[in-house]
């Protein structure tokens, strides 16, 4: 039966479903609309599955792609925006079904993560995906993960639908600023955006409450960094108000590529290391232990040669030199070259022994960088305190031509898994 | 030099580490019967395998660690590393020796050698989880060929048993002509069924292609970075991808 209908869907013209899914999976690619999949790091879903990595490094797990890019609203930023001439092209429910589906079947992929451009009215693109995604769970038995976009101003009852077949839904920020959003995106309202994230936020409350099984993955969302000119500490300050206000599982940034309208938009894109301390002060915040005024004051951007936990530490002279010994755990957290894994060992080795130098290196201590802020057993073997001989320490060799993808904080490729995953 | 020579499976093992306990010497080498050089001045004692005494390890190693410690194990012997068996035995007299705390001795070779290699399984099962390419044949069955660097294939099937519950399966270890076969109800790990005659159906041909254009699709061509693309996706397993054809 999925043989039939699937040759039939292949061989039908005009435009083919071959293109059409090329158009919409390319479409869904940049990181840059709501249309758009979100950051390259959402390309690694909660499994951790990766099914395949692409020459530039990034892992495959999910199809990304659009139910439509034939888009109503004019946002100056995203490359399906209406008056384009670009080819346009949308899917039907069953076609989407079939291919992921097969997809699927063929360990291609982990699931679907589908989003949509406005083709019509929000209710009507929001009332097609969700289509999809009941044909998909009932009629397909697919047991895939699903992803699915929320169409900002659509009704919150197929909010409410979408949340009770999808793992994981998530409203686009867009934006760090309202300003931006309001000269970007003047069809997209705060009040929009707002309304299903307070929405999602409630959905994820009740199911605890309830023990139901909705939207087992919470909620995402994501924000363009670079189109507009806010500086890192107003994002860092936005991410942590969307931690704490809606529950979100993470924050994506995506580095602005080229792709808007260039009469008010950069014509180069931001540079990818910005987005990836970015991603390492994320991680401070939810896991480290820091607030966002900790790492940076009011209009402060990252320092781009320095991971954010080391630029603090060079701020905070005063909080080191700690002995590894006996520091507490959220201490030791704080020490460059240590992550939470080796904190964690060091509390554990340090119950049967008195730990060295040496004993830190088999702990996967970057001694290179930790040295300078503890002392083992009393014994210090750091630079000192002089500043810049201690911050040129701290740079990372080549910190600029190292792909954005490496990430100097976590470097084991299982680390740079989970840092990745969760989509 | 003092050799200890087993049957070759896992329950075999056991018995030699039960049979080094009782008489309290340490073997040089433990091997299966294909030992290849054997030195001049040897001794070999050829240990009998008696599931008796793997229980007693096994029970052994069950009481201090659980069932992750067991898991351990397994994973362990699957490892194809020539020197599979000398890790595994320090690792389970070591254990024996200092207990549960034996976990927290980051520190010790012994220790070291031995979750780097369970790891080193566990990696590669995890990947397969991912590098997995299933086809559709016109006999019905779904096929999947590999060629681990571990003996994995057992590993695996529990995974795509319950992933694809519809679907017939049969994964093909390549290196080692083992294969997963599952019929949906049960599956089990068997040696290659001699003529098996596969064709793929033609809508396989169809969705590769589709595949491969969306692999080519969220590519980002001004980014490659084909070091990075090996760390994570090494060579060797690339040959079963159809999006890694030209
Ligand atoms: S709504 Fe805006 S961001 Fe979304 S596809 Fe349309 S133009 Fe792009």
């Amino acid at each position: 039966m999925e043989q039939k209908l699937f040759t039939r869907i292949f061989h039908q013209t005009e435009p083919s479903l071959s293109d059409r899914f090329r158009i919409l999976t390319e479409g869904a690619k940049y990181d840059v609309s709501c249309s758009s999949s979100g950051s390259d790091r959402q390309g690694c879903f909660a499994g951790g599955i990766c099914h395949t990595f692409t020459p530039d490094g990034r892992c495959v797990s999910l199809l990304k792609i659009l139910m439509s890019n034939d888009c109503r609203y004019q946002c100056r930023y995203c490359p399906n925006r209406k008056d384009l001439d670009i080819p346009r092209a949308t899917l039907s429910p069953t076609e989407l079904c079939e291919i992921t589906d097969s997809f699927y079947r063929r360990n291609y992929i982990e699931g679907l993560f589908l989003s949509s451009a406005v083709f019509n009215t929000p209710d009507i693109t929001m009332e097609r995906m969700l289509q999809a995604v009941i044909l998909l769970r009932k009629v397909y038995r697919f047991q895939g993960y699903i992803h699915m976009k929320a169409i900002p101003g659509c009704d919150p009852l197929l909010i409410r639908r979408a949340a009770e077949y999808a793992d994981r839904m998530s409203v686009n920020t867009e934006l760090p600023s309202r300003a931006g959003l309001q000269r970007l995106a003047p069809q997209k309202k705060p009040e929009h955006l707002a309304a299903p994230m307070t929405q999602l936020a409630q959905i994820w409350r009740e199911r605890k409450e309830t023990g139901q099984r909705i939207l087992p993955a919470g909620q995402t969302t994501q924000m363009i960094v670079g189109a507009t000119p806010d500086r890192d500490a107003t994002i860092l300050a936005l991410t942590e108000r969307l931690y704490l206000r809606y529950g979100m599982k993470r924050v994506y940034y995506s580095a602005y590529s080229p792709v808007g309208d260039p009469k008010v938009l950069p014509t180069e894109p931001e540079d990818r290391l910005r987005e990836n301390r970015l991603y390492q002060a994320d991680w401070l915040l939810r896991f480290y232990g820091f607030s966002a005024g900790e790492l940076l004051a009011p209009g402060e951007n990252l320092d781009p040669d320095l991971d954010p936990k080391s630029a603090w530490a060079l701020r905070n002279p005063q909080q080191f030199p700690i002995e590894i010994n006996t520091a507490p755990y959220e201490m030791l957290l704080r020490v460059p070259g240590i992550g939470i894994r080796s904190a964690h060992r060091i509390l554990q080795a340090r119950k049967e022994t008195q730990l060295t130098c040496e004993d830190l290196q088999k702990m996967k201590v970057v001694l290179r960088r930790a040295s300078h802020f503890i002392l083992c057993n009393g014994k210090y073997q750091g630079c000192g305190e002089n500043r810049t001989i201690l911050r040129s320490r701290l740079l990372i060799p080549g910190a600029r031509q190292v792909s954005p993808d490496q990430y100097s904080l976590f470097s084991t490729v299982q680390t740079a898994m989970t840092l990745t995953g969760e989509l | 030099m003092l050799i200890y020579e087993y049957s070759g499976t896992l329950n075999g093992f056991l018995c030699t580490v039960f049979e080094a306990w009782k008489q309290r010497e340490y073997p040089d080498l433990i091997t299966d019967s294909q030992c290849i050089q054997i030195p001049l001045a040897y001794t070999l004692r050829t240990v009998k395998e008696t599931s008796e005494q793997a229980f007693r390890i096994r029970t052994g190693i069950g009481n201090l660690l659980g069932n992750s410690g067991l898991t351990e194990i397994d994973q362990g012997f699957s490892s194809g590393r020539s020197d599979r068996n000398m890790i595994l035995f320090h690792w389970i007299m070591a254990l024996f020796r200092y207990g549960e705390k034996i976990q927290k001795m980051f520190s010790d070779q012994r220790v070291l050698d031995f979750k780097q290699m369970v790891s080193a399984v566990s990696l590669e099962i995890h990947r397969m989880h991912g590098f997995l390419r299933f086809q559709q044949t016109q006999e019905g069955l779904w096929f999947s060929e590999y060629a681990p660097d571990n003996d994995i294939t057992a590993f695996l099937m529990p995974h795509f048993f319950r992933r694809l519950p519809d679907q017939p399966l049969l994964l093909l270890d390549r290196r080692r002509n083992k294969c997963g076969i599952s019929n949906t109800r049960e599956w089990k790990v068997t040696t290659l069924p001699e003529n098996l005659h596969l064709t793929k159906t033609d809508v396989e041909q169809n969705l590769q292609m589709f595949w491969k254009q969306y692999y080519k699709t969220v590519n980002i061509a001004s980014r490659n970075n084909s070091r990075l693309q090996a760390n994570y996706l090494p060579r060797r397993y690339r040959s079963f991808l159809p999006e890694m054809e030209e």
